[in-house]
């Protein structure tokens, strides 16, 4: 046997890998061996040094904090969720809500007032709340500009009504969602 | 936990039963409930807390380092694939988050070529009052544990303190049987190694006479 071979088959045998035969061959070898019967001798001992050696116990808190932190990083979280899930939904609204406002846009060259207003509602995207409000003075004015804008009117305030349970519905399946966990993102 | 107990009673921890409990709790914390998730610490905190230490050498570290590890654990527990051990996985957490830490850190760590060959022989049969004085032996392997590089120190760690097998180990490593072959035997090459160059040790004169001695009595297989 090799001494190279014999020097790997030791460390397997610290772990009880070795056959009683392959177990026989290098014990044979390493009484031939010298350099080899001082290899084993400091790899047993070192084998049997950290057997010795006792397991850290975890520090007495240690469950508690653990917990403290997983609520907050929870909450955290859970809030994160729910503001993006929220802006998704706000911004699939003015989607909807855009959709007719784009199509009778034909009529709104007749009151570049409500052209404005309209500019106004793009440029505000980023703060939604605002462009909801918007929507509803959109509503408001074109309400005197004519039965087109009555029309527009009803489609705005059908959104805005259909609105509310709709966030209540996102903001039911979003707190159900992450109760039960996501599994593959869905 | 009785029987985890009473295996800390004895100064050692083998492995985390994966009992079917165990199993039962990941789930329910995979479901949300926040309880299952708590007891789970309280099952693996030993593990993972000695693991911690065992890579890091030190005690604040190795406390961040399990919190750390169970908060990922809890923000991953969707990625935990239930037909596996959940021991398997927490500790391979804390294994990577370990080391990953090492590899941050600024420090000289031992290389394959600073080690000589040793001229260490070791003591065929320790005097019983040794092993009594655990805290000063746990603490000089410590010592020769922190020189170890990150990998020959995890490859110790998981086999003497999360007695794993090959098998396991090249799982949660994420590398292969062979290679953890080599990486355990190289570990222990080097801690012998470092060993020698910390003691003494007998001249080849009085090894010879010991192995004469030694051949005379005991098998060493």
């Amino acid at each position: 046997m090799q001494c190279h071979k014999a020097s790997e088959w030791m460390s397997l045998q610290l772990d009880g890998l070795l056959s009683p035969k392959e177990a026989l061959a290098l014990e044979q070898h390493v009484e031939t061996c010298d350099d080899c019967w001082l290899e084993w001798q400091q790899l047993r001992a070192v084998s049997v040094l950290f057997e010795q050696v006792a397991l850290e116990p975890a520090p007495a808190e240690f469950t508690a904090q653990v917990m403290a932190r997983v609520r907050r990083r929870s909450r955290w979280l859970s809030f994160v969720r729910g503001v993006a899930l929220m802006l998704l939904g706000l911004a699939i609204l003015l989607a909807v809500a855009w959709a007719p406002l784009a199509a009778l846009s034909g009529i709104f060259s007749e009151s570049p007032a409500v052209l404005r207003a309209l500019v106004s509602l793009v440029t505000s995207v980023a703060n939604l709340v605002g462009t909801f409000f918007s929507a509803i003075r959109l509503v408001l004015w074109s309400l005197f500009g004519g039965y087109g804008g009555l029309v527009l009117a009803g489609c705005v305030v059908l959104v805005m009504l259909l609105a509310v349970p709709w966030v209540k519905l996102v903001a039911r399946a979003s707190a159900l969602h992450m109760q039960m966990g996501v599994r593959g993102g869905a | 936990m009785q029987r985890r107990d009473a295996a800390q009673r004895d100064g050692r921890l083998g492995r985390v039963g994966d009992s079917r409990e165990e199993q039962a709790w990941a789930l329910r914390a995979q479901r949300g409930d926040r309880e299952a998730f708590a007891q789970l610490v309280e099952a693996y905190k030993g593990p993972v807390y000695n693991l911690a230490y065992r890579m890091l050498g030190d005690s604040g570290a190795a406390e961040d380092a399990a919190q750390e590890t169970f908060l990922r654990a809890y923000t991953r527990l969707s990625s935990y694939d239930p037909s596996r051990k959940f021991s398997s996985w927490i500790l391979s957490i804390a294994s990577h988050y370990c080391i990953d830490r090492l590899r941050r850190r600024r420090g000289r760590n031992v290389s394959m070529e600073e080690i000589q060959s040793s001229r260490w022989i070791p003591d065929e049969r320790p005097e019983p009052e040794q092993e009594i004085l655990g805290t000063e032996r746990g603490r000089a392997i410590q010592a020769v544990l922190d020189q170890l590089p990150p990998q020959y120190r995890e490859v110790i760690v998981l086999r003497y303190w999360q007695e794993l097998s090959y098998v396991e180990m090249a799982e949660l490593t994420r590398s292969t049987e062979s290679a953890i072959k080599s990486r355990l035997h190289r570990a222990r090459q080097m801690v012998a190694a470092l060993l020698a160059e910390q003691g003494g040790g007998l001249s080849f004169q009085e090894r010879d006479q010991r192995r004469e001695a030694q051949n005379a009595v005991s098998q060493s297989f």
